[in-house]
């Protein structure tokens, strides 16, 4: 039976986890899963296992100028993948084993990052403490994921 | 109140604006030189430093005279960024002076 060429994975990360999800796409690309659309619920990925990259994932909303965004990520070798309608950018980078770790960073310094990471935790703050408290106190009833947390709302299940 | 110092990068930022107008690519490989490699700017800091201080009127975008490089954002010094470079500048050197007189067992309290 031919393989087929795409493949969608269904998995939910919390606004917090972007990291994890970074290792994850990154795992995914060595065994030959080239992520081609990151979402909220689902992604999309491509069989081709002659490469392998590593992803990272940027917040930002409310960017004036897309392409000069992005444009400053190719400036140093990032492929832009796509983003999510709520401010999460995926891009990508071939891995080449001769260059350090350091290369494949978008945050060099821990400001940045915190700045980052502000971005989104901003909006869990935009739920409300009871959304808030419900999220860490049930954790695995109640959740707020990525997508939840920056277009301010959240699920109970 | 005395300015907050600058993080690393927003120092080598404005100091490789210093000379003349650069684009993002140019600031992050003479960062690493006169860094000795030692400081790395990645995409997303450098957007981000780059939007932070063009809000804060220390850098504002320049038009690049070269039409192929149309499309790469081009900065440039303002008078503010000179000032806050150069306080940033002293605020080093009083650190320095400091460890200086304490090293060398001088006219330290």
């Amino acid at each position: 039976m031919k393989e087929r060429k795409f493949v969608t994975k269904y998995s939910v990360y919390y606004a917090w986890e972007s990291d994890q999800e970074e290792r994850d796409l990154d795992r995914a690309s060595r065994s030959g899963l080239q992520l081609v659309h990151g979402g909220c619920f689902h992604s999309r990925f491509r069989r081709d296992a002659g490469a392998v990259y590593r992803y990272r994932i940027d917040y930002r909303r409310g960017i004036p100028d897309m392409m000069d965004y992005r444009a400053a990520f190719e400036a140093q070798g990032w492929e832009y993948v796509n983003s999510t309608f709520n401010g999460w950018h995926y891009f990508r980078k071939l891995y080449d084993p001769a260059l350090p770790e350091s290369e494949y960073e978008i945050y060099t310094d821990r400001q940045s990052y915190a700045e980052m990471q502000k971005r989104w935790s901003r909006l869990i703050t935009v739920l409300g403490p009871s959304a808030w408290r419900s999220a860490c106190s049930t954790s695995g009833s109640a959740f707020t994921t990525r997508c939840s947390t920056c277009s301010s709302v959240s699920w109970t299940y | 109140m005395q300015n907050e110092p600058l993080t690393e990068s927003y120092y080598y930022i404005l100091l490789c604006l210093y000379r003349g107008p650069n684009h993002g690519y140019g600031i992050m490989q003479d960062t690493e030189v006169l860094s000795h490699g030692h400081v790395r700017i990645g995409s997303g800091t450098m957007y981000g430093a780059t939007s932070n201080m063009i809000q804060k009127g220390w850098i504002r975008e320049v038009a690049s005279n070269d039409p192929a490089d149309r499309r790469k954002r081009l900065y440039a010094l303002t008078g503010a960024g000179r000032s806050a470079l150069e306080d940033e500048i002293g605020r080093l050197h009083r650190l320095i002076e400091g460890a200086d007189k304490v090293m060398d067992g001088g006219t330290a309290p």
